[in-house]
């Protein structure tokens, strides 16, 4: 019921009480209330112009402050502002009073709660006049916002489980730096060891397995590849680029203290790449190329390197039907890989969900470069309801994926990643 | 705050507590519109039957009749806007209507004024409610009997369904729901 309906209501009755009870005051009282609420439902004008200002670029889970300016052109009324985002908190001040024909400027708080870009297109004003009868809804123009990762929200992750594969990786030293062709010392052969390494005519003349250690070239460039293609940003609750994005950070401020950290970011098309460097510019100028931002959707949990239709059949479909966006390839992994001048250290996240070209690519890579992969796992981030159909349908891609990721370990190694898993060893190990 | 001022004047006027009972729907308003107003109704209904007045065709009946009508049109405007200010004009406004406690004259033109100022009346809804005494006049004969005061009652009514009706006519305009429910919905 309406507030302007409770007081005709009211002057109903007033009628009725009048005729049946015999006094005429209660008629007199229903006429002056009518034409009060006649009057103002014929005068009622509300008509307000008014701009908004927000930062364009947030820190995720910082506070920062919007100013808001209300020109009243109507009835004086009461103003209040309403933004519907789940991915902003806002600091609203309560309804304030704009009288007519004037003006009104003030602030309030904003937070953004997830990182990305967004486009804030519901924001608005609510007018409601000053006897809070009548309301209206002003719409105010859209703003485009990014949020990029802040620094104690990764920090914060990082303190979450450790990866023990990771670790055993890092602690056997074989991953960062280039390997110079030049022997530093021969030792005995440790678990994990590589078999290429073991020196057979010091093992045949000491009468156990000796490897060699070479000198490694602790200036050799990393480059984090991050795989940004649709799959990647798909997600209900928490999509994979959102994890990654973390994990992309934490790898970068444990290794560019001593090595030149680059980042490339690519999808099914293109590739953007920052160049290494070292230093806390080149980790804040990796954290702010991380404002990525998934969208809704579930994730395929398809890993079969096999496709159902034939080399003859895809040459046709190239030449019939022109490349669009995840239709085909992974053009923007192969224009990065070719950019890079010098042999590198590599190390790609990506949820390997086009498997066929992920292996091509790392495979051409592999030629020039050292390629750690480290890949969240689409079924560990599955956040539907949990049904019979759904569980089948997650243990055959489970399967699917264990086998994928022994394919990949006989190419480089490959790490499967759950959303709990974050590289704290790293920092210990570096 | 010139209706709770009426409302006190009204009840030193009628020697009756009644009216004061409007200070208290004024009070709840205070805390939530929603429940002042509907304390308001509660009041005036209470007021209504308090008060008996039989016919309009005699001065001083007419004139409390108006007084009361007056006092709680402004009390529901102390009531909506929920203002404990007191500006300039209303000040002296009030001052004026405080004298109706002798003379309801007072009230009634002190709020008259009032209204004038504060509200955009509508000039139809107002030549359909001063129509009103022509038709009381032109009908006394059949109107002003004894026990004629459900006609005179049904009279007014049907003026002030026409008033109301005619208030209802205007479209696109957003109403605010008793206690706000239903308004975030509408507002998506």
């Amino acid at each position: 019921m309406d507030r302007e309906e409770v007081i005709l209501l009211t002057a109903l009755i007033l009628m009725l009480e009048g005729y049946l009870a015999e006094n005429v005051l209660p008629a007199v009282m229903a006429l002056f209330l009518s034409l009060y609420a006649a009057s103002l439902r014929r005068s009622v004008s509300l008509s307000l112009e008014a701009s908004i200002e927000i930062p364009e670029s947030m820190e995720e889970g910082k506070w920062y402050s919007g100013k808001l300016r209300v020109s009243n052109e109507g009835s004086a009324v009461r103003v209040s502002l309403v933004l519907e985002s789940d991915a902003f908190e806002v600091d609203l001040p309560d309804k304030v009073l704009v009288p007519s024909g004037s003006s009104w400027e003030g602030s309030f708080g904003i937070r953004p709660l997830r990182k990305g870009e967004f486009k804030l297109d519901s924001l608005g004003l609510i007018a409601e006049d000053e006897r809070g009868l009548y309301w209206e809804f002003f719409s105010l123009p859209p703003v485009r916002v990014s949020v990029y990762p802040s620094v104690d929200a990764i920090k914060e992750a990082a303190k979450i489980d450790r990866n023990l594969r990771l670790a055993e990786f890092y602690r056997a030293g074989k991953l960062f730096g280039a390997e110079s062709l030049e022997i530093r010392d021969l030792r005995e052969y440790q678990y994990g060891d590589d078999f290429k390494r073991i020196d057979w005519k010091a093992t045949a003349r000491l009468g156990e397995l000796i490897v060699r250690e070479f000198l490694k070239e602790e200036n050799a460039d990393v480059y984090i590849f991050l795989d940004n293609t649709r799959e990647m940003r798909k997600g209900i609750k928490r999509a994979k680029i959102d994890y990654a994005s973390v994990l992309v950070v934490q790898v970068a401020s444990a290794l560019i203290k001593k090595y030149r950290v680059g980042l490339v970011v690519y999808d099914e098309l293109s590739a953007d790449i920052l160049n290494p460097g070292r230093g806390g510019v080149q980790l804040e100028a990796i954290r702010r190329r991380l404002g990525l931002r998934g969208e809704a959707g579930e994730a395929s949990l398809r890993f079969s390197f096999e496709t159902s239709l034939s080399e003859k059949a895809k040459a046709f479909l190239g030449k019939v039907i022109p490349l669009r966006k995840g239709r085909r390839g992974l053009k923007g992994l192969f224009e990065a890989l070719t950019l890079l001048k010098n042999p590198s250290f590599i190390i790609l996240v990506t949820d390997l969900s086009n498997p066929g070209e992920v292996y091509r690519a790392v495979s051409l890579a592999l030629k020039r470069h050292r390629v750690l992969i480290l890949s969240p796992n689409p079924v560990l981030f599955y956040s539907r309801k949990l049904d019979r159909e759904s569980l089948k349908r997650l243990y055959r891609a489970y399967e699917e994926r264990e086998a994928l990721i022994k394919r990949f370990n006989l190419l480089a190694p490959t790490i499967d990643l759950g959303p709990s898993d974050y590289i704290r060893e790293i920092a210990k190990v570096v | 705050m010139i209706g709770v001022v009426a409302s006190i004047a009204l009840a030193l006027y009628l020697r009756s507590y009644v009216p004061l009972l409007g200070v208290g729907a004024w009070l709840l308003s205070l805390r939530d519109r929603d429940l002042g107003l509907l304390g308001f109704s509660v009041y005036v209904l209470y007021l209504a039957n308090s008060v008996p007045i039989e016919t309009v065709y005699f001065y001083i009946p007419a004139v409390e009749s108006l007084a009361v009508a007056l006092s709680v049109v402004l009390l529901l405007e102390d009531v909506l806007k929920r203002s404990k200010k007191v500006e300039g004009i209303e000040a002296v406004l009030s001052l004026i209507v405080l004298g109706g406690a002798l003379f309801p004259e007072l009230l009634v033109a002190g709020a008259v004024v009032y209204l004038l100022t504060k509200l955009r009346l509508d000039y139809v809804a107002l030549s359909i409610a001063l129509f009103l005494p022509v038709v009381l006049i032109l009908f006394e004969g059949n109107l002003n009997i004894r026990g004629g005061s459900s006609l005179q009652a049904g009279m007014i009514s049907a003026f002030a369904v026409f008033v109301m009706a005619y208030g209802l006519t205007r479209v696109n305009v957003k109403k605010v729901k008793v206690f706000n429910l239903g308004m975030e919905k509408e507002q998506r």
